[in-house]
């Protein structure tokens, strides 16, 4: 019997024989499946480490701040007062605006306080205050960029020069060189409304800077020839009838342009100049832009305009 | 308390696949969590005819019922069909060891072992080996432990299969999931015939009839043991291919006719009476007498039962199987089938029902006898508690308490 | 035979195809068929747009003073009636005509009233008259199908042979749900199939000619059915294939013919490439002739194609006498006839002579009533290697049934590519009933 059992023995004669393991037979669902178990078993693995994680983390922060001592125990004076800006403002004129007293408890100053205080400063665009211990005070600050002058008198009939930035608040220049502040077209024809030590801002400045700024890329010598602004005839709605942008020159007296389409009126305008120069005829007193699509000029020494189409 | 066994039940039959995901809770109660079925690509007559379809639908079956019962599945227990299965009783006989002849554990291990041991030829392996009446002295014994004899008999049903067929469906499985093991394969006439006849009958003895698509699963039943099993490589697919040649309709065509007006007897009024192929007033839709379509399935399914009846032969007869013949598998739904049964084996035949406990609506379809079945050793096997399975212990431990 | 005397070459074969009606017109458009000789196309029609928009350019209005020019709203009476009121228009259609096919749609109007008509007149002026007709749906009423059926015994009586084509059957070839469209391509094929053995069977140079007086000695029972059948087989014996497929044809398994097992007439056509053995034509007639037991009046017809090398086409059309007027006496069935194994004339040395077919086919049948007389091939036989393969065959069963048993071995239908399913020698996959021999009548 026992050599019976050797010859079943010899061969496969149970299914159980059968080799179990093979992975021929996969087809893509069993092996999506596979993969899902997996990713799934990734998943939880990862959860566990992202909670096992948060749980270390949190330990490790507070044994840290158990470790700090509290800022609060003792007085630090303000040592260093750094000033830092994008503009021509510099230390002193910070520490002559706004004095903080070196030696003062740093963590006595009220840092927002002061970040509105040097804000109210008006050629102070935006400014940022902050601390870095032990003792330095940092105070950052982005300066308004002038796009034209006004002129004003003062309670004292004496003449004051302000500035006018591109968002349209006016404020008194410091530090600006002479050469920027005689570059800068003077500005007519707005009515100033006093807000507290200052004025409140102005409307359509912001047009005014386009034209300018596009004045000086397009035709160079056209904006360097203009010395007032007038924005007398200027309304905010582009439609409004009669809204003009007056400009007055040195050679060309009064230029009018329409708030909008500013390159092709610039273009029109440099064609309408050197189509003068080149007939030689002297300076243009007036040329209206405004008007969709002629251009009214007049010499000078003439008294008819002249029509350009 | 070990935690709750999954097990799938598996049965890659010719019409569809279906997996049943059962739920072992404490080793005693089995719930099912989740089922799925798909039609079946590439099984014809049972047998496994185009691999690679048969994994992809076998996995996306597998997957679905994963899905609905929301668990991985740990075990599998697969059914087996097809020509290819073959079965073979043997009696194992030892002299009692002990002096004065009582009967041991022993005894009983080495009667069992020496049953199941016939070498099989080249290309076959055992299945399965089924335990079933004992013989002391030659009195047939219920138990013979503890018995005085000097001589033990054990009878075993022993089946055995085409090895490249068991190791495809293994493949399939392992193609699945390579650390998912098939626990069990069995036969699926021992399957369904453990829901289609009850303890009862089994006892009285029966003959179950599992008539699926592919093949006819039969197995006999005497005294509560199994005593044959077989497979009849024909089953409803050939009811309709017959439908489809002789109607010279499409298989499609076929099969939708053979479930709406397929009946297995010829009755009076059916020459003049007809049935519309498609039945939707569309173009090329036509009259069908009703008379052809019973003469062709007539003819099929006698020829099934006269086919049984040979393989039978004396075994098969109202003496030998007072249980009667249980009909269960998706075609047993065929109007009349048990008539023709009746006529052709000449014991009583009807068609079997599912055991109270399966509740569930969609399972008492006569389809679901296999895998429920399959579900039921399942539940068997775990209530055994630790399995012996070393090649040393007696395999069929496990099953030879279930064939009791 | 007064025609054999006619001069073929000063006088060539007359063929025309004419379709009667909306779809036997609509047939004979789409009939593109390729072939030698004269082939000419006409239709027949009573409505005058339809008849207008066909392409053809041959066209013959009918019954101008019945329906003046319009359809017959599918009564076949009023087609009859202008088909006769314009007899003669139709006798100088098919003046001369050697070989008319006539192509109609039965079940409606035109087509079921004036081609009976037409065929009467072809019939009449000495044409050999061939139908194709396809029969209405089973849905489209109960009228239309008695309108078809009258139609059909009036083209049996007129027409020498009568194939007609159920369209509830073209509709069930295709798989699924075919369109209209598939549908009639179906319906075409068939017809082409059958015009075209007829046709090349006379006009082509083939290896087995065969006259016009032959086939219209094969075709002389008017008033009979008609049997159509093909088969193609390609490949590894594909001579097998080919009567496997020929079995398996649909129009073989109608309802009328199913279990047709002995026509009066047979034209077998065959079409094979140039590697086709001549023992395989034998075989294959052989065959059809014990399939159809018909071996005495069979017209055998062989046609080499160059295009189809290792593949062979079965033509069939056999016409069964149903009106008795000549009716051979019965024969001991086919197969039970001893049969010589190797007929006297095979190992023949070649060039092959066509005439061996008659005398082959005379030397088994004693009682012959007449060897067809075959054309003489002006080629050498292509195929000399007859001696090669004598007939597998020869061990015949003695059932009385034998035409069963190509049957029983092949129709596996869907279990077609699998083993086979033996149990006590029955391959169990082949239907029950067929094994069984039970008849069952659709």
């Amino acid at each position: 019997m026992t050599s019976k059992r050797k010859v079943s023995r010899g061969r496969s004669s149970s299914w159980r024989e059968i080799q179990q393991k093979n992975r021929r037979a996969r087809t893509p669902a069993s092996r999506r499946r596979a993969y899902v178990i997996l990713a799934r078993a990734g998943m939880v693995a990862a959860g566990l480490a992202v909670g096992l994680g948060g749980v270390g983390y949190g330990a490790y922060f507070i044994w840290q701040q158990s470790g700090q001592v509290s800022p609060f125990d003792r007085e630090q004076a303000v040592t260093r007062i750094v000033f830092d800006s994008d503009g021509v403002l510099n230390g002193q004129w910070f520490a002559r605006h706004s004095p903080v007293p070196v030696g003062t408890d740093i963590f006595k100053l009220d840092i927002h306080a002061m970040k509105r205080e040097v804000e109210a400063l008006g050629q102070v665009r935006e400014a940022s205050v902050s601390v870095e211990l032990p003792g330095t005070l940092h105070v950052r600050v982005r300066e308004h960029v002038p796009v034209l002058r006004v002129f004003v008198r003062g309670e004292e009939g004496e003449r004051r020069t302000l500035l006018v930035a591109r968002d349209g608040s006016v404020y008194e220049g410091a530090l600006y060189p002479s050469e920027t502040l005689r570059r800068l077209p003077g500005l007519t024809g707005v009515r100033l409304v006093r807000d507290g030590d200052g004025f409140r801002p102005l409307e359509g400045i912001e047009t005014v800077a386009d034209l300018i700024d596009l004045a000086r890329d397009i035709t160079p010598h056209i904006a360097a020839d203009w010395r007032w602004i007038d924005l007398s005839r200027y309304r905010n709605e582009p439609a409004a009838p009669g809204n003009a942008i007056v400009i007055h020159g040195r050679h060309i007296e009064r230029t009018v342009l329409h708030p909008t389409h500013f390159v092709l009126q610039l273009e029109r305008l440099d064609g309408v100049v050197r189509n003068a120069r080149e007939r030689a005829q002297t300076g243009i007193a007036h040329i209206d832009l405004s008007y969709a699509d002629r251009a009214i000029v007049r010499f000078r020494n003439e008294n008819r305009p002249q029509q350009h189409s | 308390m070990p935690r709750n066994k999954i097990i799938g039940a598996v049965e890659i039959g010719s019409s569809k696949i279906s997996v049943l995901v059962g739920e072992i809770e404490g080793g005693r109660e089995l719930n099912i969590i989740g089922s799925a079925e798909a039609t079946s690509v590439g099984v014809k007559k049972g047998e496994i005819v185009d691999l690679s379809a048969v994994s992809r639908c076998t996995h996306a079956t597998l997957i679905a019922a994963e899905k609905k019962a929301g668990v991985q599945v740990d075990e599998i227990f697969l059914s087996a069909s097809g020509q290819h299965l073959e079965g073979f009783t043997n009696i194992g006989t030892v002299n009692v060891q002990d002096a004065d002849n009582w009967v041991s554990e022993h005894d009983l291990r080495c009667a069992g072992q020496s049953a199941r041991q016939k070498a099989l030829p080249q290309g076959r392996c055992y299945l399965v080996h089924i335990r079933g009446a004992a013989y002391a002295d030659g009195r047939e014994v219920e138990n013979p432990v503890g018995m005085q004899a000097a001589k033990l008999e054990l009878k075993y049903w022993n089946v055995h299969a085409n090895e490249r067929r068991i190791t495809d469906m293994i493949h399939i499985i392992s193609g699945y999931d390579d650390g998912l093991s098939v626990e069990e394969i069995i036969p699926a006439s021992v399957a369904s015939g453990r829901i289609a006849a009850s303890d009862e009958e089994r006892r009285a003895g029966a003959l179950v009839v599992d008539i699926g698509e592919g093949t006819t699963d039969f197995v006999l039943y005497r005294k509560g043991h199994i005593v044959r099993t077989g497979v009849i490589p024909v089953g409803g697919g050939h009811l309709t291919n017959d439908l489809s040649i002789g109607l010279r309709i499409n298989f499609k065509q076929a099969e939708r006719l053979k479930l709406r007006d397929g009946k297995a007897v010829i009755e009076r009024g059916d020459k003049d009476s007809h049935v519309l192929l498609e039945g939707d007033l569309q173009i090329g839709d036509r009259p069908i007498p009703r008379l052809a379509i019973a003469k062709i399935l007539n003819a099929r399914v006698a020829e099934i039962f006269s086919i049984m009846k040979n393989r039978l032969g004396s075994a098969i007869s109202p003496q030998a199987v007072p249980g009667g013949v249980i009909l269960t598998g998706g075609t047993s739904s065929l109007p009349g089938i048990d008539e023709v049964g009746r006529d052709v084996l000449g014991v009583d035949t009807r068609v079997g029902t599912h055991p109270a406990w399966v509740t569930r609506k969609d399972l008492r379809d006569p389809g679901y006898a296999t895998t429920l079945g399959l579900l039921f050793f399942g539940l068997q096997g775990q209530s055994l508690g630790e399995r012996e399975r070393k090649a040393e212990a007696p395999r069929a431990g496990l099953l030879r308490r279930l064939f009791k | 035979m007064a025609e054999a005397t006619r001069d073929w070459q000063e006088n060539p074969l007359r063929v025309k195809i004419i379709g009667v009606g909306g779809a036997g017109g609509n047939a004979v458009d789409r009939l593109r068929m390729s072939g030698p000789g004269p082939l000419e196309l006409a239709v027949v029609n009573t409505d005058f747009k339809t008849l207008d928009a066909s392409p053809l350019t041959e066209k013959v209005m009918i019954g101008k003073t019945v329906t003046g020019g319009l359809s017959t709203g599918g009564e076949a009476e009023l087609g009859r009636q202008a088909a006769e009121a314009d007899r003669t228009e139709l006798a100088r259609l098919v003046e001369g005509v050697d070989l008319v096919f006539i192509l109609a749609g039965l079940g409606r109007g035109t087509g079921s009233g004036a081609a009976p008509v037409l065929a009467e007149v072809a019939a009449q002026a000495g044409a050999l008259v061939v139908a194709f007709v396809n029969l209405p749906f089973s849905r489209e009423g109960q009228r239309r199908m008695r309108q078809a059926e009258d139609a059909l015994v009036a083209m049996r009586e007129a027409c020498a042979c009568v194939v007609s084509l159920p369209n509830d059957l073209i509709v069930q070839q295709a798989e699924g749900d075919p369109t209209l469209l598939e549908a009639l391509a179906i319906a075409d094929d068939w017809i082409r199939r059958g015009v075209q053995a007829i046709h090349s069977m006379i006009l082509e140079n083939g290896l087995i000619n065969v006259d016009f007086a032959t086939l219209r000695e094969a075709l002389q029972y008017r008033g009979g059915k008609a049997v159509f059948g093909f088969g193609e087989g390609a490949g590894d014996g594909f001579v097998e294939a080919a009567l496997r497929d020929l079995e398996r044809c649909p129009l073989l398994h109608l309802p009328d013919n199913r279990f047709l097992r002995k026509t009066d007439g047979l034209i077998l056509n065959i079409r094979g490439g140039p590697d086709m053995p001549l023992s395989d034509v034998y075989r294959i007639m052989d065959f059809i002739g014990d399939r159809f037991g018909c071996k005495e009046n069979t017209v055998l017809g062989a046609t080499v194609d160059g295009s189809f090398q290792g593949r062979v086409q079965i033509t069939v059309i056999g016409t069964v006498d149903v009106s008795g007027a000549r009716r051979h006496p019965y024969r001991v069935p086919a197969a039970a006839r001893p049969r010589p194994v190797t007929p006297p004339l095979r190992p023949e040395p070649p060039p092959f002579a066509p005439a061996a077919v008659a005398n082959k086919q005379t030397s088994a049948q004693t009682d012959s009533v007449e060897g067809p007389s075959l054309a003489q091939s002006p080629h050498p036989a292509p195929w000399d290697t007859v001696t090669a393969t004598p007939a597998r065959r020869e061990t015949k069963p003695t059932r009385g049934q034998a035409e069963f048993e190509f049957l029983a071995g092949e129709e596996r239908g869907y279990f077609e590519k699998t083993e086979e399913n033996l149990y006590e020698g029955q391959d169990l996959d082949v239907p029950t009933f067929i094994r069984k021999g039970i008849r069952i009548a659709l």
